[in-house]
């Protein structure tokens, strides 16, 4: 369809008119808080969600990591190499619970380096 | 450049910062947009509140996952869009008939110097809310927003046929119903 359509000087006055009624009508006074509020209602509801969904997560990354290392962990970074090598000679003969098993791979790496000082008294 | 192409920009403008900065940006494209908003849609809901709360539901909905506008290349033809959408959910919910003329519902605003432009204000707005509600929209599209009849088929899912056939109908009632306020007024 080519526009504009020509109906000529019998519409123009037509046009004019309802052009100049196009600021007649206007928003009432309460509607721009109530889209404020209500945009940061959903805005903090979808928020919420997704930390939920967050947490859901985490929590099910760390279940399924647990059942998959049967509660124990496979320790690497940050610790030493000296830590990491007792935590490893440790390891198959203990039955003990991963965070306790690294107290004792600390305790036994000092107890070593404190032996290994008062030799070189 | 036109002012509808000013406009456009500023809306993309505004809709730029909400994906930037969230809800917080939403004042602005408010302030920008809700007038033009509410005048479409109380144009063929035919009522102000109807029109407000499909305003409220778009924005709203807008505000939540603004990304959806961001690479659109008319983001203005899309918000009419959703307010239209909304509109007409709304309708469907409520089961509310579109037969009110009266104009009681309309929040107006008329400076005191030009009162006496309102009694012509108000018989082209009883005028418009007689028409169907799929021409009243087409001549608020064509006139209040200047759009090509292709831009309006965009916002109404139509061809461009169909909208300017809608908009001749249109047209040719209001002249109908507004000539003799016309005649009187030259007179």
């Amino acid at each position: 369809m080519t526009e504009p359509l020509d109906h000529g000087a019998e519409w123009d006055d037509v046009e004019a008119l309802v052009r100049a009624a196009g600021g007649y009508v206007r928003p009432s006074e309460e509607l721009r808080p109530r889209v404020l509020e209500a945009a940061r209602a959903e805005s903090s509801e979808r928020w919420a969600q997704r930390r939920i969904l967050q947490v859901a997560l985490v929590v099910a990354l760390w279940g399924g990591i647990s059942t998959a290392t049967g509660g124990r962990w496979e320790v690497t970074a940050p610790f030493s190499a000296g830590v990491l090598q007792v935590h490893a000679e440790l390891r198959p003969a203990e039955g003990r619970a991963a965070d306790w098993s690294m107290v004792e791979s600390f305790t036994d790496l000092r107890r070593r380096q404190a032996a290994l000082l008062s030799l070189t008294r | 450049m036109t002012a509808q192409d000013e406009f456009a920009l500023r809306v993309r403008e505004c809709t730029d910062r909400l994906a930037a900065s969230g809800v917080e940006a939403l004042g602005a494209l408010f302030d920008l947009t809700a007038q033009r908003l509410v005048r479409f849609a109380a144009a063929f809901t035919r009522h102000q509140q109807d029109a407000e709360d499909a305003v409220q539901a778009a924005l709203t909905r807008l505000a939540g996952q603004p990304q959806r506008l961001k690479d659109l290349a008319r983001p203005w033809a899309y918000l009419l869009r959703m307010v239209r959408n909304e509109a007409l959910a709304n309708a469907r919910r409520q089961h509310r008939s579109s037969t009110a003329a009266s104009l009681a519902d309309l929040v107006t605003q008329c400076p005191v110097d030009e009162a006496e432009r309102e009694e012509s204000h108000r018989k082209v707005w009883a005028a418009l809310r007689s028409l169907p509600p799929e021409q009243a929209e087409v001549v608020v599209l064509k006139i209040w927003e200047e759009m090509t009849f292709a831009q309006i088929g965009e916002v109404l899912d139509l061809s461009p046929h169909t909208a300017a056939s809608r908009y001749q109908y249109a047209m040719a009632k209001l002249t109908s119903r507004l000539n003799r306020h016309w005649e009187a007024l030259h007179d």
